[in-house]
């Protein structure tokens, strides 16, 4: 949780997702991408764990892949995850509004959303594979689904 | 489960461990007079742990668990979540409705009742008991009922505690019944400012 992952070439990044949300970003060309396990939605300020929230991971990461050969008019984004798994409070309103704040992050950095799988009231299971940029998003008793 | 103890917060959770010990009483006598079996809980352990190992820490992860969830509404925030898995959680079920213990892939209502009834009073049993201390009003939800990812179900909860923060208080209880390991386990995630209620209150 709240941690993001720089990867390349044929390794993939697991993770499991609720109310948080995986947002990726991906450079076909470099085969070189960055998952971040977002929390919450909004840091409030300056913050020492910057993928932990949705307006700071996008930054983060887009800088990240700058330093590593990427350019930001080949990086493509793919975001999973956000669910309410219970509650119709407060709580109801984490994985939505990570869902949106992670959206309107990208769309200020000029990046294409080209894959979500987002919301609903179950779990994710995701596999993201750095040799094509795709993500492989498995929910108890669905079939698998890839974006 | 290894966590992290800074020197200066050992002695907020022997505190926070004297209260929430109190608390896992309080529900060990509502779950045996719920259960009618002598149910003991037991606070396994008070501790911080930081966010982003939380889940691993706690041994949660791919597997499917049957859990009910309550939360914390109101300016005191929290979440609680009773797991078990799916045989501890038929068995319970079974044993609620006197019944055999159902084996098919569907839970029924009923079963689903008496599990999501035993989350109430379980939670209410430790709610009443922090209340009692912070002299403040908690306000319970009613309980969910989710089978899915125990890590999904965590990630929520444990989410309250994540701004500003960058660990979390999680109270680790374990479920025994005539001396058996019932491999039922709540955790009780209080919001930062319950967390900082409950410090004050111990305190002062």
């Amino acid at each position: 949780m709240g941690q993001a992952v720089l990867a390349s070439g044929t390794e993939q990044v697991t993770t499991i997702l609720g109310s948080c949300l995986a947002l990726a970003l991906y450079a076909p060309q470099l085969r070189l991408g960055m998952l971040s396990h977002v929390v919450l939605p909004r840091s409030g300020g300056p913050t020492n764990y910057p993928a932990r929230f949705a307006d700071t991971a996008v930054p983060h990461m887009l800088s990240t892949l700058r330093e590593h050969g990427a350019r930001l008019g080949d990086l493509v984004a793919r975001m999973t995850g956000g669910a309410c798994m219970f509650g119709d409070g407060k709580f109801m309103q984490i994985g939505e509004a990570n869902i949106q704040a992670a959206t309107e992050a990208l769309a200020a950095a000029g990046v294409r959303i080209v894959g979500k799988n987002v919301g609903g009231t179950v779990g994710r299971r995701i596999c993201f594979d750095l040799a094509t940029g795709s993500i492989t998003v498995d929910c108890i008793g669905q079939a698998s689904h890839t974006i | 489960m290894s966590h992290v103890v800074c020197p200066e917060n050992a002695s907020k959770l022997q505190l926070l461990q004297q209260l929430f010990a109190s608390a896992t009483h309080e529900a060990s006598v509502a779950m045996t007079g719920w259960t009618n079996s002598p149910i003991e809980l037991t606070l396994d352990e008070v501790c911080e742990l930081p966010l982003g190992d939380a889940c691993a820490a706690l041994n949660v992860g791919e597997e499917r668990l049957t859990m009910v969830a309550l939360t914390l509404d109101g300016e005191l925030g929290g979440a609680m979540v009773l797991a078990f898995d799916e045989r501890g959680a038929r068995r319970l079920a079974a044993s609620l409705l006197q019944a055999e213990p159902a084996v098919g892939p569907d839970w029924s209502d009923m079963e689903i009742s008496a599990l999501t009834e035993t989350g109430n009073i379980l939670g209410c049993a430790y709610i009443n008991a922090i209340t009692q201390l912070i002299d403040r009003q908690l306000v319970p939800s009613v309980p969910y009922f989710v089978q899915d990812y125990a890590a999904s179900v965590f990630q929520q909860a444990l989410a309250a505690q994540a701004l500003g923060q960058d660990t979390v208080l999680i109270c680790n209880t374990g479920f025994h019944c005539a001396n058996d390991d019932l491999s039922w386990r709540v955790l009780f995630v209080p919001s930062a400012a319950l967390r900082w209620a409950v410090e004050k209150a111990l305190y002062s």
